[in-house]
Formats: C-alpha cells, structure tokens, sequence
C-alpha cells in the first residue's frame, strides 16, 4: 500500500458508518439535538484534555523539543490565509457549527423522518456539489473520470430514490416532503464541512515548531477540533432559542422542546450504550485516527485531503449495506448490489481524476545575496509547498509543491513567489514520475 | 543532483541509478533537466565515492548539477 495511514482513513469512515443504524432507535427517545450535544460537549472536552495531556507528556517525559502551550493557544488568533484571512476561533466558528453541528442535525432530521438510505443521498449529492465547486473555484476541468463519477453518482442517487419510493409504497406511505428540505440541508452543510475542515495554515512561528518538534501538529489539531466542536454545541442553545420563536416546522419545533426539557436527565442519557458508542467509536477515535494519519502523511502522490474525499464514499455505501442486514430497511438485494458496484467503481474513478490532476513540481530558487535569512519559513507558509531545502550550489532554494490544480500552481507561483523581492528566478521543474522513493 | 540526459536512455539510467542505496528519491522531470536524485550520505568521501566509481559512469547522463542541502524545512 503506497500510504499505511490510507487505513486509517478507511477504519474511521467504516466506523462513521454505523451511526446511523445505532441512533435510529435512539432519535425516538432521545432529542436529536441533545444527541448532537452529548457527543460534541464530552468528545471535545476529552480531545482537549488528551491535547493538553500530550503537551505535558511531549514535554516532561520525553527527549523531544517542548511544545509550547502558548504558542498553541495564540494561533486561535493568528490568520487563516486559506479562509479568507479570517481569524482561527471564527474559522473554528463556522467549521464547528456550520460545518459539524448544523450538518448532522438535517443529518439526523433526515434519518428520522426518512430512512437511512434516503438519508445516504445526501453524501453522493455533497460529492456533486464539491466537484462543481472545484470547477468553478479551481477551474478544475470535467475530464473524463470526473465525468464518469459525477454521472455515476447520478445513478446512485436516482437508485437509491426509487428504492425508497418503492418502499414507501409497500408501506402505504409517502416519502416526506420535509425529507427532501433536510437533505438537500444535510448535503450543503456537510459539502461545507468537507471543503473547509482542510482550509488550515500555520503561521511563521508553528512552522518553526514543527520543523523543530513533528509532533506539534497532533496537539494543534486535537485543539482545532476540540475547539469546534465544543464552540458548535454552545451556539447550538442560543440558535435553538431563536428558531424557536421562528415559523418552523413542526417536527423540528418537537425535538427543540425535547432537547430542552431533556437537560433533567443528561446524565441518564450519558450512561447510555449508544450515547458512550457514539462519543468513543463515532466520534474520539475516528477523529484521532483520521489527524494520525494527517500529521504522520508522507506520501508524494495524492495528499491527506485527496484520499480523504476519495474515500469518504466508504461511510454512505457502509451505512446502507447495514441498513439492510442489521435493521432490514428495505433494498433489494440486486439493487444493492448495483449500488455497491458504482460506489467501488466511484472510488477508483474518483482516483484516477484527483491522480491525473495532482500537480507535482520543484523550483529552483536563486535569491538576492544575504536575502536567505527567515525567508523560507515565510514562503512554507503558502499552501502547496511541503518542503524546502537550503543549498549550496548554483541555486539557492529548492523547493517541492504538491498541490490539487494547475491553477493553484499558478497562483502560488505567480501571485505569492514572484511577490517576493528577494527571489531573483524561479525555475520551475514538474514531476513526471517518482521512480524511487525510499 | 539535477541530470541531463541523452536521448531515449530515460528507462536506463533510471535503473541504474536504483541500484545505488545512497540514491534515496528519484523523480523525472520536465524541464532543463531530466532527472532530480536525491542523495543521502554520511560523509563527503562517501559522496565522491559514489560519484567517481558509479554515478559518473552511467552512460546516458549528460550533464549533472549538484546541489548540497544545508538545511531543510517542512509542513
């Protein structure tokens, strides 16, 4: 396997999977939104517990440079330049309750008034909206594998609608109206969330930690998602109080009454199997094996966020495939099959067209004399650029970028690099082919 | 170290480069120069040593550029 961490990927994706089959009981008994609440407060409380208990470990009981607590916590300040230069703890904001909190409530508004498969839609349509986005943003062209994935995606979609028409027919019933609302809500959100979870730069004194102490990502990151999560819950309330007074639908007017009312018995809720499941298996631990494998990332073909979004099928097409065995939601069996067939053939279609878009390159930099000095921490801030070497030699900087599309290429070569005054001439060398790696 | 090659010996020098143990990343390339190797050794004998009695006697590398890394950054 040409990464191990593409494991992880897949084992936190799998676990996402069983979310829906494990609160489908639940959501009659318990508010969704105190669901929701339950396992964002107590994960991100341990998630910051466990960063600050890294700091402490990293720095007393280990060989490795101190991290700085206060470093870490003053990046909550620092810019995020691929976000629209907005401050982290607004960026932490808007991932946390936009991203997180907003896109499993029409997740889980979805699932209770639908199904789990009608539910499952709202991936394979998020996979569609991010690939017109990245059009448009990117001007990333619609090859042939994009093509073939977006129009497969299509069929999944219109199978898994016939399936639950079909259903609801056998049932005697309609598919809900607001089912559709949610959804497309559900997609939005989470469509959102995939885009900007990834958007994240370090600033000029992180980047000087990590090259001094690797490890500093892993507290970074635990506190990034520590934050947004326990952020997201606590803005959860206030909203609930506003939509309250709203014209709403009924059926989420119900579950904010229950949500309110069901603080009394939090701890009860807390003592739940599938509440403990959901904040340890669907929640900790996937999101610890998915940052291992963001920090510990080494590959030079795709990146962490590539294989990510590849993957990130595995969850939906999961969550049907035990829809089907555990609580016998209806899917025929050929037509799950079918469905199968498309998600895998997806994947690796998905695969090709991140591959063939990847933009591998070095740049040979030669600098104005005495120029060398903080500059190339300031040029690794920009995204793309993984490393940076000094020289001695003809050139003065070497420098690797990996980065999604040619356009982001340009940008950084043309808008950032050529910017600088001290880089004299870049000459610019694109990868064809890693042939060795070791 | 950059390479420049002659033509149509690509597959070639690529495996002969492979053998070295030193040579730990290979990648071709677009542009002035074919080939970028990257080369990890203990000491700067070891380094002409890998050059005089192998790299240099690779037939198909035309040209070679040479860069020591003094230090490197990463993200």
């Amino acid at each position: 396997m040409q990464n191990k961490y593409i494991l992880n990927i897949v084992i936190a994706n799998l676990l996402w999977s069983f979310i829906p089959v494990l609160v489908s009981d639940l959501i009659s008994e318990i508010s969704i939104f105190m669901i929701i609440f339950i396992r964002f407060t107590i994960s991100g409380i341990f998630l910051f517990i466990l960063a600050i208990v890294f700091v402490l470990v990293n720095n007393h009981f280990t060989t490795n440079k101190a991290i700085s607590l206060r470093l870490l916590f003053e990046n909550i300040r620092h810019k995020n330049r691929r976000f629209n230069n907005i401050r982290n703890y607004t960026y932490y904001i808007l991932i946390g309750f936009f991203g997180v909190i907003l896109n499993l409530i029409f997740f889980f508004l979805t699932l209770k008034i639908t199904s789990i498969s009608f539910t499952m839609i709202g991936f394979l349509l998020s996979v569609i909206m991010i690939a017109i986005y990245e059009a448009g943003r990117n001007f990333e062209k619609f090859d042939i594998f994009k093509v073939l994935y977006i129009t497969l995606m299509i069929f999944a979609i219109l199978l898994i609608l016939f399936v639950s028409f079909e259903s609801a027919r056998l049932h005697g019933e309609e598919v809900s109206f607001n089912g559709f609302i949610y959804l497309v809500l559900f997609s939005v959100s989470i469509s959102f969330l995939y885009v900007g979870i990834n958007k994240d730069s370090y600033s000029k004194l992180e980047i000087t930690s990590i090259n001094e102490n690797k490890y500093y990502k892993i507290p970074r990151f635990l506190i990034k998602m520590s934050l947004s999560f326990l952020i997201g819950t606590l803005l959860m309330i206030p909203f609930l109080m506003i939509l309250n007074f709203l014209p709403i639908f009924n059926d989420f007017r119900l579950e904010i009454g229950s949500f309110f009312y069901g603080f009394s018995n939090f701890f009860t809720y807390l003592g739940r199997w599938e509440i403990i499941y959901l904040i340890i298996f669907s929640t900790i631990i996937p999101y610890l094996l998915i940052y291992l494998a963001n920090v510990n990332w080494k590959s030079l073909n795709l990146t962490y966020s590539q294989w990510s979004s590849i993957l990130n099928l595995i969850d939906p097409m999961g969550s049907i495939i035990l829809s089907v065995l555990i609580v016998s939601e209806y899917f025929p069996f050929e037509l799950l099959v079918i469905f199968i067939f498309i998600i895998l053939i997806s994947i690796i279609l998905r695969y090709a067209h991140e591959v063939k878009n990847i933009v591998n390159a070095f740049l040979s930099i030669t600098l104005s004399k005495g120029a060398i000095g903080s500059l190339p921490i300031k040029i690794l801030k920009n995204y793309g650029i993984m490393r940076i070497d000094s020289l001695i030699g003809a050139h003065d900087l070497l420098i690797q970028v990996r980065i999604s599309s040619i356009k982001d290429f340009y940008y950084l070569v043309d808008k950032k690099l050529k910017s600088i005054n001290d880089i004299k001439k870049i000459e610019i060398y694109f990868v064809n082919k890693f042939e060795k790696i070791s | 170290m950059f390479c420049k090659l002659g033509l149509s010996v690509i597959n070639k020098v690529i495996e002969e480069l492979k053998k070295i143990d030193q040579i730990k990343k290979i990648m071709s390339l677009t542009g002035d120069y074919d080939l970028l190797a990257e080369i990890e050794v203990e000491t700067s004998e070891e380094l002409f040593d890998i050059f005089a009695n192998q790299i240099d006697l690779i037939e198909g590398i035309v040209q070679s550029n040479t860069h020591v890394i003094m230090k490197s950054w990463e993200k």
